[in-house]
């Protein structure tokens, strides 16, 4: 999935043009929830995440700052910051179950409840790991970026972003068994 | 290095596809979140101030986004601590070193005043570097005294003191240029002094500096700073002898007490300290210069009369021509009876350089004050230089 580069969207969006900003969420909002309901895994947490991430570009473009290009990782990169600062600022609380998984007639109970322990050792080892390292696994194993984009979203050279990954995923692996 | 696996394993690859499957949100909510966003990005457009770029103070968030970063760096946190930390205390150190360039002697922050001097000494890379720093120093120790005078405070002793130590070392830093140079910087020393005198006597005409011994103590080394640049301008190499042999009667006591004309300064309570070198009568023949005051006699220590020795204060033959002046260069004729006996100036050699570093021991030939002669080549050859007329008693420094 490639990044999207849209200047004249940008160019229109710092005019703050309705049709520009529409355009915008509408594009990158379902993402940026998605992005951030894997690693928070909390429906809630995950639309404030998402809420704030798109008044944080508003207030960007007003400041005369923001993105020139590649909008989509800088929307990533807010919303990756966002969940690295809620990880700093508090313990996450224990998740519930899925109630729909929970309300599943035909699912196994025990099946459904291991099923979540593993999500909960996956997201737990996740938040183990540096942010950085954190998001390269979000966007190349969940979000398939290619490494350039992931690049542009940690503005960090391709060579590191690949090192980063290297480290991530012998860190998950250490973590996970 | 580029890392050649980097690749999950199956079961990781398995356990992260399990979130994949994530909740989406209802799309009432995000209509909700859409109209907020839409509603704040109405608001923004029509805001009635401008955008921050547009006033010219976009700066700023350039200045802020330089220091911020997304991930925690210790090492950093580190070191801007450490830059800070040495930003305050030499900021703050500079700062007051810089507010204590106008101080008194009689504020908390005069100290700082001198050591910064002290420092600022020690640092200049050239004679002349020095010499202008010297002579700035005096101009600033005349002002502090002015301005004490002024607001009728007495002058401390180690204004005065320092005062005339700078003075001192404005002539020897002299001494050590060439002869051009040096006939420059006392033409420039003498000049300043000269300045710096009428200041002092304007001073001293004021009501609270009347009488005030340390005034004239300094308005006489002043105009005795005035008299030695000016002679050394017409002599530059008896002036270096002159300061050569300051030097080594300064050296037993850091405060000299300038009571004659001449170099002979004593401070009655010094106590010298043994050295083992000695400056026998000097056989040269050498001129006398017939300068009076040069290598004078100087004022006796009544507190010490040293015991005849030998070798150490003897005679020199005499092979010279007598001075007609008082106070030439001449060995002293009083073999062993070397005591230091009040002379005044004109009583006899006063041969300057008599060592004080060298206790006499009885039955040596004394009174004589050995080199006596001009140059420094002849100092010192054992055989006295010039007699005068009127051969003192022993040297005028025990």
């Amino acid at each position: 999935m490639r990044a999207s580069n849209d200047p004249l969207l940008l160019e229109r969006a710092r005019r703050f043009e309705n049709e520009a900003l529409a355009e915008i969420f509408d594009r990158y909002n379902a993402g940026i929830f998605r992005y951030a309901m894997r690693l928070l895994g909390d429906t809630d947490l995950a639309r404030e995440c998402m809420a704030e991430t798109f008044s944080r570009f508003l207030n960007a473009l007003r400041r005369g700052a923001g993105p020139s290009n590649y909008l989509q990782a800088y929307l990533y990169r807010i919303a990756h910051n966002w969940i690295t600062d809620y990880y700093r600022s508090k313990t996450p609380p224990s998740l519930p179950l899925d109630p729909e998984l929970r309300s599943d007639p035909a699912g196994d109970p025990p099946r459904v409840v291991a099923d979540e322990m593993e999500l909960q050792q996956v997201r737990s080892a996740l938040t183990l790991l540096t942010p950085d390292q954190r998001q390269v696994i979000m966007l190349k194993y969940l979000e398939e970026w290619e490494n350039e984009d992931i690049a542009r979203a940690l503005n960090k050279p391709v060579g590191a972003i690949k090192s980063l990954q290297h480290r991530a995923i012998e860190a998950l692996r250490r973590l996970l068994h | 290095m580029t890392p050649t696996n980097i690749e999950p394993d199956e079961h990781m690859k398995s356990l992260l596809n399990r979130l994949r499957r994530v909740a989406s949100l209802t799309p009432q909510a995000v209509a909700e979140e859409r109209a907020k966003f839409l509603a704040q990005g109405e608001m923004f457009r029509t805001t009635v101030s401008q955008p921050t770029s547009r006033r010219h103070i976009g700066w700023i968030n350039t200045f802020v986004l330089a220091f911020q970063r997304k991930e925690r760096i210790p090492m950093l946190n580190t070191l801007m601590a450490i830059i800070i930390t040495i930003t305050i205390v030499f900021g703050g150190a500079g700062a007051t070193v810089f507010a204590a360039q106008g101080s008194l002697p009689d504020q908390p922050l005069y100290p700082v005043k001198t050591w910064s001097e002290d420092i600022r000494l020690s640092l200049a890379g050239s004679a002349q570097g020095e010499l202008d720093l010297m002579m700035e120093f005096t101009n600033r120790r005349v002002a502090e005294v002015a301005r004490l005078q002024a607001s009728g405070k007495p002058v401390p002793e180690g204004v005065a003191a320092r005062l005339q130590e700078e003075l001192n070392t404005a002539l020897h830093i002299a001494a050590g240029m060439n002869d051009p140079q040096m006939a420059q910087a006392l033409a420039q020393i003498r000049q300043q002094a000269e300045v710096q005198s009428q200041i002092m006597a304007a001073v001293m005409g004021a009501g609270s500096g009347q009488g005030d011994p340390v005034l004239a103590r300094l308005q006489e080394r002043l105009q005795e700073q005035v008299r030695l640049a000016a002679a050394g301008e017409a002599d530059p190499q008896g002036f270096r002898l002159q300061v050569r042999d300051r030097d080594r009667q300064n050296r037993p006591s850091q405060t000299p007490h300038p009571t004659q004309p001449g170099f002979a300064t004593h401070t009655p309570a010094a106590t010298p300290e043994p050295t083992g070198t000695s400056y026998g009568p000097g056989p040269g023949a050498g001129q006398p210069t017939g300068t009076p005051g040069h290598y004078g006699p100087g004022e006796p220590n009544p507190s010490r009369t040293p015991e005849p020795t030998g070798g150490s204060y003897g005679p020199g033959p005499g092979a010279g021509q007598p001075s007609e002046t008082p106070g030439g260069y001449g060995p002293g004729p009083h073999a062993g009876t070397a005591t230091c006996t009040p002379m005044q100036d004109g009583d006899g050699p006063g041969l300057g350089p008599l060592n004080p570093y060298v206790t006499p021991q009885a039955g040596d030939p004394g009174g004589g004050n050995g080199p006596a002669t001009v140059t420094p080549q002849q100092e010192g050859n054992g055989e006295g230089g010039q007699p005068t007329e009127n051969p003192g008693q022993g040297g005028g420094r025990p």
